[in-house]
């Protein structure tokens, strides 16, 4: 009952890494992935999993944007216990990198009474965070003076939608970006995101 | 309340954090293995533990091993740590009458059906350190063996578990009925509790309350800032079973007190009967629960004549981590919020000159 269980230590290593890199937006870090699956919840990507495995439960909501974030939440919902919810109504947000403006707008932006209701948006980016497609600017708590970025061409695209979102603050949603090798990059909504160099074409 | 982020410094900051965890290990002695202060710090275990709201002895062994001792920042530790894990659900309610008791005592009564079970307690002895313990260990240590061992051979099994006093009285009409169980209670974890709150949630802060806290308004009581002059029906540490939805996870230790105090006329029962207070905490924690106990029936008061029988005044002033919290964030730089009081003084003077 009582044992301190790799997956235990591995939970709480993800849970810093989230600390460290929403406190830090433009910043990159790794997962510590397991090495092995468990053989559930098999179409959800590991790091979106440990992610979920960290953050979620029975106490709070999840949804999905975008074919392949309604497919993952519907699985996180029925393995992990978590509620299901409409996107706009959701603690929690699993979301192809795709999604788009639109989709975005919708998410709980909280109010200025009650800023924390704002969702979280896990945002899992297939073809990999990194990249040469262009550079991406950071600015805002966290960020001394301005940070920059290279990603891939599916962040940028992905970054110049959210950049054009204008909540009021405190109000607005956090968001973390996840690729398959386990990096993570932290987007709190105080951030400011600006696309430095686009890419051609 | 004007508060300063904390900027610069950074490297002095993490200079910092390297001699703490350097103290961690010690410099002249062996360290400290976990399964040590899980043995033979017990008590400082299941403080952190109670104090932080959570039950995971080992957990708490390391956050006590990592605050060099410090009860108030390993519970802070643990409570940092349980808000960092999901939740899986909510246990059944625990039944104390299945208790495997390691002690058992009542004030009230000598003659308790069942007997009192002493356990292992300093309450009897004096107060010298044992020198004697610790100039020859070893040698101590046989002794002590020994005479566990002899004490196994002569000793009565104890039985799986015990009556309970408060039912007893209850049977005889001499005690108040229970309140019937809530059909929801309030979880203080999850919910923002506006005082004055139920007695569910009014359980729960004291529960993961600051011993010391709590045994100070506690102790203010029974000198005359309230009128609960308490006797302990029952006082029980022993290990109860959990379950999750009927299905069993396992064993914890807690202790458990009832104090049963002051006559009172109720409103629908004309005979007079004495009126209870309960206490139940992670582990063994005796001025705990006696605390809790005691502030649980001068929270039931009608009247509001001292500190100790103020919702407010007790429920959020002993919870150990927020006010060491709002304590130590005085250390912070304020330097913005000095400033603007400077500036103030010296305009006043200006003026007065």
């Amino acid at each position: 009952m009582f044992t301190l269980t790799e997956e235990v230590l591995r939970v709480q290593r993800c849970y810093r890494t989230l600390l460290h890199v929403l406190s830090r937006p433009g910043t990159l870090a790794r997962l510590d992935l397991p090495i092995e699956r468990k053989n559930r919840l098999v179409s959800v990507p590991s790091p979106l999993l440990l992610a979920c495995e960290c953050l979620l439960d029975e106490k709070v909501t999840v949804s999905g944007l975008t074919g392949r974030g309604r497919l993952w939440a519907e699985e996180i919902s029925r393995g992990m216990r978590v509620k299901l919810a409409e996107p706009e109504e959701a603690d929690f947000v699993l979301s192809g990198v795709e999604a788009s403006t639109s989709e975005l707008l919708s998410l709980k932006r909280g109010s200025l009474l009650a800023p924390e209701e704002g969702a979280t948006l896990f945002v899992y980016v297939e073809e990999g965070i990194k990249g040469d497609a262009g550079l991406l600017g950071f600015a805002g708590p966290g960020v001394r003076g301005r940070l920059s970025l290279r990603v891939s061409a599916a962040v940028l695209d992905w970054a110049s939608r959210r950049g054009k979102l204008c909540f009021e603050y405190p109000m607005g949603f956090e968001a973390f970006l996840f690729d398959r090798e386990g990096n993570v990059l932290g987007i709190p909504r105080a951030c400011e995101i600006e696309v430095l160099k686009p890419r051609r074409g | 309340m004007g508060y300063v982020a904390v900027k610069g410094g950074e490297k002095a900051i993490l200079n910092s954090e390297e001699l703490l965890v350097a103290k961690t290990f010690g410099h002249e002695s062996e360290p400290i293995e976990v399964h040590q202060i899980l043995e033979q710090f017990a008590l400082a275990v299941d403080r952190v533990m109670g104090e932080g709201g959570l039950y995971w002895p080992k957990l708490a062994a390391y956050a006590l091993k990592q605050a060099l001792g410090d009860s108030f920042e390993a519970a802070f530790l643990v409570r940092a740590f349980r808000s960092s894990v999901p939740r899986r659900g909510y246990t059944d309610p625990i039944d104390t009458r299945k208790m495997r008791v390691h002690r058992r005592i009542s004030a009230a009564f000598k003659d308790v059906p069942g007997g009192q079970i002493l356990g292992a307690t300093p309450d009897y002895g004096l107060r010298f350190i044992r020198f004697d313990l610790f100039e020859n260990l070893h040698q101590a240590r046989i002794r002590a063996k020994k005479a566990l061992e002899n004490l196994a051979r002569a000793g009565i099994p104890i039985p799986d578990s015990f009556p309970k006093i408060v039912d007893i009285l209850r049977e005889q009409g001499l005690l108040v009925s229970p309140p019937s169980a809530p059909r929801i209670l309030t979880d203080i974890t999850m919910e923002t509790v506006s005082i004055p709150t139920s007695r569910s949630a009014r359980l729960q802060f004291l529960a993961r309350g600051e011993t010391g806290g709590l045994l100070a308004l506690a102790y203010s009581s029974m000198r005359g800032y309230g009128q609960i002059h308490p006797a302990i029906g029952e006082l029980r540490v022993g290990d109860v079973p959990v379950y999750l939805e009927g299905k069993p996870l396992g064993w914890i230790r807690v202790t458990e007190c009832e104090v049963i105090s002051r006559m009172e006329r109720g409103e629908d029962q004309d005979d007079p009967h004495f009126t209870m207070g309960y206490g139940l905490c992670f582990g063994q924690n005796e001025l705990k629960a006696i605390s809790m106990a005691v502030l649980d029936r001068t929270m039931q008061m009608d009247v509001c004549e001292s500190p100790a029988q103020d919702q407010e005044f007790v429920l959020l002033h002993t919870d150990g981590i927020e006010a060491m919290g709002f304590c130590l964030h005085y250390k912070l730089p304020h330097y913005v919020t000095f400033q603007a009081d400077l500036n103030q003084l010296r305009g006043v003077r200006r003026q007065k000159g």
